[in-house]
């Protein structure tokens, strides 16, 4: 069996709730994240690359995406957003450092994965208030590890979380304005 | 420090409201606590400051790099939206050719580019008969530059189906003449073969003046992963969970009845403002699981406070409209079993018009009896594994496991008489799915009946009075019967247990006619009855009882086609009841009769195709019923007769065929058919022009989907047979050639399931074949390497399976391989080598007579064989001593 095959299968088997199958599924995505992000940076003019680009693009190369559908589709990326959180958390705890390529100006990993419209807000501190939250409210720190990293729609993640759309919403809704407030410095008013 | 659980609960719960409601709502849940309170409302500021904070950078906002670009001869003008399955753009064409504007709609890259485009090619010639003033035609498809499919469509100005009732706050009685516009459209695509399979209020336009539109007719299926299969829901399918049915849901067949079901729930949403299932707090697998399982609200109570409520006269006075006829018509087009719905869109836009008109309408709530069934089905479907598959034998409701599709499968195909085709269709060329002959399929059909007996029994001693459980019951005894009485099943075939099972359906039959004693379900439920008596005595080869049986059935099912109109379609019918008269007929070699009864029942199937052109399964039993009469010709010694009957026949199926898929088998094993019968008549050359069709179109399914196992087995078995023929007609490289691919087929059929003992002696006797060819060549080397290969083959399967047949086939290769190496010694000039090749031969024959005599309890056969295996032992052996 191919390597891409055996992705496959093994994602197959993540998305019908294996959590071993997920193990397995991580390393996998999180090397191939990785190694992306340095492919990209040794690129020629391609110093930015979305997060959710990232993981896009690791889908397509690990994934035989002829014989998976949307729910494993839902569920690769609901595991690549953890490993895209991952891959920059390593980075800034200075063991994921990219390699210097040949020739090539070195580019921090965290400028490659240039995050959306929080471009000038640091990285590292939504990342630090991301796991603040994610301890007083875990399934609100899922949704937007989901959304923002891994790129799903409100359907993939209720679909990954079993959840409703509108708890998705909610809990989405919640997330944003905890972190929002935390990273405005924005005092409770009463 | 404030409860994480109770600030969620509060701040979520003030998202749905505003202003004053707000407040007074935070102030009641916070109670007294201030420090909850401020959390909350600074968490609600933020949500207001939030805007666009951590959204992915908007797309719109980019510049879409597709915009101006040309795509064939189209120019990209606009965005007019994006779609689960690209995005749809305004163009014209570049070229100034035509001053048109079209939809251009770029598929979304995943989908494979090739297989986008042949599915487009396939579904293209289709597709553009669909002419129709409510149909948005679709115009062109192909790639663009960078490989991206891309499909060109009628550009529709209008606003969906539900806008624009609402924003023109149109009446009841207004959406049904709408609607009906629309069934109409979906009608006459029917009427093409064409199936929407995605209809949905925003593929539904109305245009300024009025006229509706239907938009991506076909499209869904050109968008859809082909490979996907039933056990591993990969497949990608274009549909709308909303609007979806069951049966796309469950990844089964989608037939005209999804057009209906989806059409159902458009109707539900325009009349109610509601939806048949709320889905807002499920996730999507649980949605899936309420869609096809649970019940939908009635139309009546599920009415909202909407434009239509507000026109009607406020909820209350909407639902008493919808109450009666409007509920009945609606639940009648959406429920679970596509066969339970409508029949058709037309018999859907009919009911509507009876209602407009006041005339009664034909749908009825559903029956005491099938709810209960319903019920069992949803609570024991968890219980026993099997549950599932017992109801969708019984109940015709259908278990998401994919051995109940399968069971419901073959439960369709046995009520068209499938025993009998399968008995008619030579051994190979069935359509009985390979993966589940053998000891699987035994097991499961032992536990369906074992679970099913119980479960009719338990029903029966519930079922009172009622008349729909009562005919439930009577059909699920005689078919468990049936499955019991198959002589076909190994292990089965249990006459005693069968004619038990029967008379317990004929009490319930007798219970159902006390009943209700002129109702047309009950009588069909007697027509049932004398119909399995008589093939149970069929089986039990009593030709006589078999007979009286029939005519019983014949006579009963003459009074209701005589007394009840509109009854000819109702199963079983009339001309299947025919059908079986002559097949026994056939079967007692009283050809006469037998020719007779055929051609009752295929003068009534041609008068049935004329009133109902929109039928396969009609022209499937005509061409069953012609097939088993041009039989009948051949064996009444007047098989000039059979040659006249099958190639008209086979002109009007091919004609049926090219637009209905399902009917293509059936052509391709008419084509064998006919083949046989010309070979007979010693016509060999056109005997082989038809089997090769059969081979080639085998052999395009086979190509079309690689999981299609049959359809490989059916290609290789295509080419055995004309491997023979070939040989018959001494072209003996031709003959090799398809002895070498049948070789190739069983290879790789194989492959698949190594483990499989049926397909590894199929391969062995594929390797003989091939050695046949190979020596008919002279090449003696290359039949002996295949011979060598077949016998590690049959010794294998010998040391797994000790039974006499592969005992028998280990024999067989190996007196094969004796016989090449005797002709091998004949033609050599070298008397060492010819030595060498008979004492090969002599050691063949020896382990050939070694295997023969390890049979356990040899039949007749089994000794005639030894002994000339012995014989021939004897004659090697004095060759040997000779030379």
């Amino acid at each position: 069996m191919s390597d891409r095959a055996e992705t496959t299968r093994v994602l197959a088997k993540a998305a019908g709730g294996d959590a071993a199958a997920v193990d397995q599924l991580f390393p996998k995505i999180y090397g191939e994240l990785r190694r992306l992000a340095q492919h990209y940076l040794a690129g020629a003019g391609e110093d930015t690359m979305q997060a959710t680009a990232l993981v896009h693009e690791a889908y397509l190369k690990l994934i035989d995406h002829t014989a998976s559908g949307w729910v494993d589709r839902a569920h690769f990326f609901a595991v690549a957003a953890r490993a895209v959180r991952q891959v920059l958390l390593d980075h800034h705890k200075g063991k994921g450092r990219v390699k210097r390529w040949a020739g090539q100006q070195r580019v921090d990993l965290e400028q490659a994965l240039t995050l959306g419209q929080v471009r000038d807000t640091n990285a590292l501190a939504l990342l630090q208030v991301l796991e603040r939250l994610g301890r007083a409210h875990p399934g609100q720190e899922r949704v937007v590890e989901l959304r923002f990293f891994g790129g799903l729609t409100h359907e993939e993640i209720a679909e990954v979380l079993g959840v409703s759309v509108r708890t998705v919403e909610r809990r989405w809704r919640f997330g944003r304005a905890w972190l929002y407030r935390e990273l405005t410095g924005e005092e409770a008013d009463g | 420090m404030v409860d994480p659980a109770r600030l969620e609960r509060i701040f979520e719960g003030a998202l749905d409201l505003e202003g004053d409601a707000r407040r007074d709502y935070l102030a009641a849940e916070c109670g007294g606590d201030e420090a909850l309170l401020a959390e909350v409302r600074s968490l609600l500021d933020a949500d207001n400051a939030a805007g666009k904070f951590l959204d992915p950078p908007p797309d719109p906002a980019a510049p879409d790099p597709d915009l101006g670009k040309t795509v064939g001869p189209w120019k990209l003008e606009r965005l007019l939206g994006t779609g689960g399955m690209g995005r749809v753009y305004l163009a014209e064409r570049g070229d100034g050719a035509f001053d048109k504007q079209v939809a251009v709609k770029l598929i979304r890259v995943g989908l494979d580019t090739a297989d986008v485009l042949r599915r487009f090619e396939q579904e293209r010639r289709v597709l553009a008969g669909l002419e129709h003033p409510n149909i948005a035609m679709l115009i062109d498809g192909g790639a663009t530059g960078e490989g991206v499919p891309f499909l060109v469509m009628e550009f529709v100005e209008g606003t969906p189906i539900d806008s624009y009732c609402d924003e023109n706050r149109l009446s009841v009685v207004e959406r049904l003449r709408l609607f009906r516009e629309v069934c109409a459209a979906v009608q006459h695509a029917h009427r093409n073969l064409v199936v929407h399979r995605d209809i949905k209020p925003s593929n539904i336009l109305v245009r300024s003046d009025g006229s509706v539109k239907l938009l991506d007719f076909g499209i869904a299926k050109v968008l859809e992963n082909g490979a996907g299969d039933a056990t591993t829901h990969t497949g990608t399918r274009a549909m709308t969970p909303r609007y979806a049915s069951p049966e796309q849901m469950l990844e089964k067949n989608v037939t005209t009845a999804t057009d209906v079901y989806s059409l159902g729930v458009v109707l539900f949403e325009l009349l109610t403002g509601g939806r048949p299932y709320s889905a807002d707090d499920l996730a999507p697998r649980a949605f899936e699981r309420v869609v096809t399982e649970g019940d939908p609200t009635r139309p009546s109570s599920a009415v909202a406070s909407s434009p239509v409520a507000e026109r009607e006269g406020g909820t209350r006075s909407l639902a008493k409209r919808l109450g009666g006829d409007l509920d009945n018509i609606i639940l009648t087009a959406i429920r679970k079993e596509p066969d339970r719905r409508y029949g058709s869109v037309e018999q859907f836009d009919e009911d509507i018009r009876r209602h407009l008109e006041r005339f009664p309408v034909l749908a009825r709530p559903d029956t005491l009896g099938y709810r209960a069934t319903r019920f069992m089905a949803r609570n024991r479907a968890s219980a026993l594994a099997v549950g599932g598959v017992v109801l969708a034998l019984i109940a015709g409701t259908a278990i998401s496991t994919h051995f109940a599709l399968r069971e419901a499968r073959q439960r369709a195909i046995a009520d068209a008489r499938f025993d009998d085709v399968r008995e008619l269709a030579t051994t190979f060329l069935t359509e009985v799915d390979a993966a589940i002959v053998g000891e699987g399929k035994t097991a499961a059909r032992e536990r369906i009946v074992s679970t099913g007996l119980a479960y009719l029994d338990e029903l029966a001693e519930e079922a009172g009075d009622d008349v729909g459980v009562w005919r439930d019951v009577a059909r699920g005894y005689f078919r468990v019967a049936r499955i019991q009485g198959d002589p076909k099943a190994p292990s089965l075939g249990d006459a005693e247990a069968a004619l038990a099972s029967g008379a317990k359906g004929q009490a319930a039959a007798a219970r159902l006619a006390a009943l209700d004693p002129t109702g047309i379900e009950s009588r069909l439920v007697e027509v049932e009855g004398h119909l399995l008596s008589g093939d149970l005595a069929r089986h039990l080869a009593d030709v006589e009882q078999a007979i009286v049986h029939f005519r019983q059935a014949l006579e009963a099912r003459q009074r209701i086609a005589e007394s009840v109109p509109d009854s000819d379609l109702a199963e079983p019918r009339l001309d299947t009841v025919h059908f079986r008269l002559g097949y026994i007929y056939e079967r007692l070699t009283v050809q006469d009769q037998a020719i007779e009864q055929f051609q009752r029942a295929w003068d009534i199937e041609e008068a049935l195709i004329r009133d109902h052109p929109d039928r396969p399964e009609l022209f499937q039993a005509l061409a069953v019923t012609l097939n088993s009469m041009s039989q009948s010709y051949r064996f009444a010694g007047q098989p000039e007769k059979a040659l006249e009957l099958l190639p008209p026949l086979r002109e009007r199926l091919a004609a049926e065929a090219e637009r209905h898929a399902p009917l293509r088998p059936v052509l391709a094993n008419l084509r064998y058919n006919l083949g046989w019968a010309y070979v007979d008549q010693g016509e060999l050359d056109r005997g082989i022009t038809e089997i090769e069709s059969v081979a080639s179109f085998y052999r395009g399914l086979a190509d079309a989907d690689p999981n299609d196992t049959t359809a490989l087995r059916n290609t290789a078995a295509s080419h055995h047979d004309l491997g023979d023929l070939e040989a018959r007609r001494a072209d003996e490289q031709a003959s090799a050639e398809h002895y070498a691919e049948l070789l190739r087929i069983r290879r790789q059929i194989l492959a698949r399931s190594p483990e499989s003992a049926l397909f590894r002696s199929d391969l062995a006797a594929a390797l003989s074949s091939h050695a046949d060819g190979q020596v008919a060549l002279g090449q003696f080397a290359g039949g002996l390497e295949a011979l060598g290969e077949a016998i590690e083959v049959c010794d294998a399967l010998v040391a797994e399976l000790p039974e006499a047949n592969h005992r028998r086939n280990a024999a067989r290769v190996r007196r094969q391989a004796a016989t090449v190496e005797e002709s091998l010694a004949t033609e050599s000039p070298d008397a060492g080598r010819k030595r060498a090749a008979l004492r090969r031969a002599v050691s063949l024959l020896e382990e050939a007579v070694a295997a023969l005599s390890a049979i356990d309890e040899p039949s007749e056969q089994d000794a005639a064989f030894l002994a000339e295996t012995r014989e021939e032992l004897r004659a090697s052996r004095d060759a040997l001593g000779r030379s």
